[in-house]
């Protein structure tokens, strides 16, 4: 079930609230929990059975006696994790590259049945294998029961897209928590706030940059070429930090506090920042549950930065199973790497709007990698972003209402605007003091998430069903 | 206490769609030609499982609460108002251009000489429809090719730059009429007959005005006439005011399009009268082959009742056929025919009259399987021969 659709918002979620309010409270986790593997069975009903499955195997190996001495219990958790994560996500790409190699041998190709993957398994995989971890190094004790621990890696707001939750994190609110008036008035109006930046300015934005990477590479100017990317750039970013916003209010209003999983990454002075700054709850699990592990920064400093490399480098093929995402992940290591050697020092001397400007650059050049299908696909954009004889040329095929219309320019002017404003001291200076003055703030505030609301679901009908980025990862 | 009250108003709006549901307290707009699921998906374990029965219920949702017609309306009216664009996606639908002028893409790209490119040149495209016309006329049957006027070329003032590419390429048409012109193929365009000071195009549609497309009409009966005014009425177009016409306050853009609309089955407001000066017995029997615009035309010639029948050949990737007979639901919601008879010879023979329409950005893509049976004079002596035999 997508957060952005009408049953969601107009009975899944009017329903669950209802229920949840008026169960008492040794019931209010049980009405959550059923709340959840509806919505994940709404989507993905033969999907559903598994997560029951490998939950209970993760509950039980954390019950066995000597889970807490005995590492292959661990390793065993883990791995059984992982191959269901590998079967639905990687079977297709490690196959087609068999029958790759075996082309080239003369070897007649494997057959298989496609697997299509269901949204949020590498979500709840790493969540899952953060439990058993999280267990066995004992900074949390196990679950105390099985549909305890089934709600932590079930609870709809962060099933599907994350923010990655930690069991430490959450396994103290599951046990226990209130919800005030003022967590479930912070929560509507972060959910408002999150639609409408996925359906005002992502699905809009994504239509230039749908239209332009749809086109023959080769056809496209520069202009073109940067602003298909550029559109891409903050489609992406509208997209998944309006889900996360979503998924924080909305387990707010159930009373659960989720870790913020964005802060204006495109602000950022470096690559390390924007990994700071850009899912902080996908780097943070990388952090706690692969970079230290490998040694972290205790090693020697080539081990560190060969650690780091390999971190991001995951990182790539957890997003996507393709050369591509790989690749992205390579680049985004590289530059941390760089940072460390070098990049860092020579960047603290520079003004801050230069480093924010290389840095988004860099950015910007990685998910040319990231929303290409093929490598091929890649270098020709590439090519044609840098095709500097193109620059004042037209397009010899296309016209430019054909690629992006008025509303298209506002909305792009609008997510550059949001995006980079706050990089200004004034423009910073001046809202705040505006704010500091409003008398209604409540007032302004809600009715300001009441208009987004309005606006997205008329939005929604209009334009139908339109998934979030990050369910395909 | 006043976040409380928010928090109550927030969840009442949660409900409010349920509740407009059962008791429909909120008027709906209605809405033209938007397709609307009534029917309440089936569920299955086939369609539970491949979440098929989910994707419906969640369409029939949107559209059967009773805030549908309103929710479009008002999305309309933004991307209208606010915006001026005539459509979210620049890809698809309608484009608006200066004044908030609506366009229909293949019309811009007529404008910009971009056609969909085809293996036939003018000349050999000239030399078959020289070849049907003579096929038909040696059977004692009238044929007409009629060039589709065209919003982009008569109203180029509302054609904003971004509409326009660089790179000047010559129109298809413009290639193709020497061609005919060089082998006395009967054609009308029918745009070069308009008044230039009269707009037959509204701006809020993409294709003629009901009132355009009368003088349209009228302009092929006296092309058709010049031969045999005796089968043909004698007609004029008045204009008048219609209450149904929409008003420029009218916000949702179905409701704008007072034209013959994208798509056959779109409904226009009539803004004119005819005044049939000569009316006739009808006797003919007439085939009309093209897109939208020659369905208008005979739409018109049904209203005079000109003719004994009417048929429609439209083409686009299958074979559609409409005739007189057929229900208005039938032509409103057109199924393909796999009826190879309607791409016969024997079928366009038995007809009097053959009224035979291109666009210019879709060059004989419409028309252009039963063109294919003039490639050469083969098929017609084996037509010829089987009709000796019989």
């Amino acid at each position: 079930m997508v957060f952005s659709s009408f049953f969601f918002i107009f009975l899944f979620l009017p329903l669950t609230l209802l229920a949840y309010w008026l169960a008492p409270k040794s019931f209010k986790n049980l009405v959550l929990l059923l709340a959840s593997l509806f919505f994940y069975a709404w989507g993905a009903p033969e999907v559903v059975l598994i997560l029951f499955v490998s939950s209970l195997v993760d509950f039980a190996l954390t019950k066995q006696k000597n889970f807490l001495s005995n590492k292959w219990y661990l390793i065993f958790g883990i791995a059984f994790n992982l191959s269901i994560l590998f079967y639905f996500k990687y079977t297709n790409f490690f196959l087609d590259q068999v029958n790759l190699l075996g082309d080239g041998l003369g070897f007649m190709p494997l057959e298989w049945k496609r697997i299509i993957l269901p949204a949020g398994v590498s979500f709840f995989t790493f969540e899952k294998i953060s439990y058993l971890i999280d267990v066995f190094k004992r900074t949390a004790p196990p679950a105390a029961k099985f549909s305890d621990y089934l709600l932590f890696a079930s609870l709809f707001p962060h099933l599907i897209a994350g923010p990655i939750l930690k069991y430490h994190d959450l396994a103290s609110q599951i046990r226990e928590r209130t919800c005030s008036s003022d967590d479930f008035y912070e929560g509507w109006t972060r959910f408002c706030l999150g639609l409408g930046k996925k359906i005002l300015i992502a699905d809009e934005v994504a239509r230039v940059a749908n239209g332009i990477f749809a086109l023959n590479p080769t056809e496209l100017t520069l202009p073109y070429a940067w602003l298909g990317v550029l559109a891409y750039t903050f489609q992406i970013y509208f997209d998944f930090s309006g889900y996360s916003d979503m998924a924080i209010g909305l387990a707010r209003m159930f009373g659960f506090r989720f870790i913020e999983n964005f802060n204006m990454p495109y602000l950022s002075q470096s690559i390390s920042e924007f990994w700071r700054r850009w899912h902080i709850s996908l780097g943070n699990w990388m952090k706690e549950y692969l970079y230290i592990p490998l040694g972290g920064n205790r090693v020697s400093l080539g081990r560190s930065y060969l650690n780091l490399v390999v971190v991001f480098t995951l990182s790539g093929f957890w997003h996507g199973a393709s050369w591509a995402f790989v690749a992205w992940g390579l680049w985004h290591g590289l530059f941390l790497v760089l940072d460390r050697v070098f990049l860092n020092r020579i960047t603290a001397k520079l003004p801050k709007f230069i480093n924010v400007t290389f840095t988004f650059f860099l950015v910007v050049i990685g998910w040319v990698l990231f929303r290409s299908p093929t490598f091929e696909q890649a270098a020709a954009i590439y090519s044609r972003m840098f095709d500097f004889g193109t620059l004042f040329s037209q397009m010899p095929n296309y016209y430019e209402a054909e690629i992006i219309n008025t509303k298209g320019w506002m909305l792009f002017a609008l997510a550059a605007i949001i995006t980079f404003a706050p990089l200004s001291s004034t423009v910073n200076s001046v809202l705040n003091s505006l704010w500091a003055k409003c008398p209604a703030k409540l007032i302004v505030r809600s009715v300001a998430a009441l208009i987004l609301l309005g606006l997205s679901v008329v939005s929604m009908a209009e334009s139908g069903f339109s998934p979030f980025l990050y369910y395909q990862f | 206490m006043t976040k409380r009250i928010l928090n109550i108003f927030f969840f009442a709006l949660l409900v409010v769609p349920a509740i407009q549901y059962f008791s429909r307290i909120i008027p709906e707009p209605g809405l033209h030609n938007v397709p609307v699921e009534r029917r309440f998906p089936k569920a299955s374990k086939e369609s539970l499982l491949s979440v098929k029965f989910q994707n419906s219920l969640e369409r029939w949702l949107i559209q059967n609460t009773g805030l549908f017609g309103g929710m479009v309306y008002l999305q309309n009216s933004i991307n209208y108002h606010l915006f001026h664009t005539a459509s979210s996606d620049p890809t698809k639908g309608s484009l608006m251009g200066n004044e908030r002028s609506l366009f229909d893409r293949i019309y811009v790209n007529d404008l910009n000489g971009r056609y969909r490119s085809t293996p036939l040149t003018p000349e050999v495209i000239a030399e078959r429809l020289k070849r049907m016309q003579d096929f038909l006329q040696a059977n004692g049957k009238q044929f007409l090719f009629v060039i589709h006027p065209n919003k982009a070329l008569f109203q180029p003032e509302w054609v904003p730059s971004s509409f326009r590419i660089g790179r000047s390429r010559p129109r298809f048409m413009d290639q193709l009429r020497p061609a005919l012109d060089k082998l006395d193929v009967n054609y009308l365009e029918v745009g070069t007959k308009f008044d230039p000071a009269v707009s037959y195009f509204p701006k809020s549609g993409a294709h003629l005005s009901y009132y355009g497309m009368c003088v349209g009409t009228r302009e092929v009966v006296k092309a058709l006439a010049q031969k045999a005014p005796k089968l043909f009425p004698e007609f004029e177009c008045v204009r008048k005011a219609s209450d149904r016409a929409p008003k420029e306050n009218e916000l949702d853009l179905t409701d704008l399009l007072n034209a013959w609309g994208l798509y056959p089955s779109q409904a226009a407001v009539p803004d004119f009268t005819m005044e049939v000066s000569r009316p006739v017995v009808p006797k003919l029997k007439v085939l009309f082959s093209g897109t939208s615009y020659v369905f208008g035309l005979m739409k018109v010639f049904d209203e005079l009742k000109a003719f004994a029948q009417t048929d429609f050949l439209f083409y686009e990737k299958s074979l559609y056929s409409y005739s007189k007979d057929s229900t208005e639901r039938d032509r409103r919601a057109p199924h393909p025919v796999n009826n190879k008879k309607h791409l016969s010879l024997a079928y366009l023979l038995s007809h009097d009259l053959v009224i035979f329409e291109s666009t210019d950005a879709r060059v004989f893509q419409v028309g252009g399987k039963i063109l294919h049976k003039f490639k050469d004079n083969e098929r017609i002596e084996r037509f010829y021969e089987r009709i000796q035999k019989n």
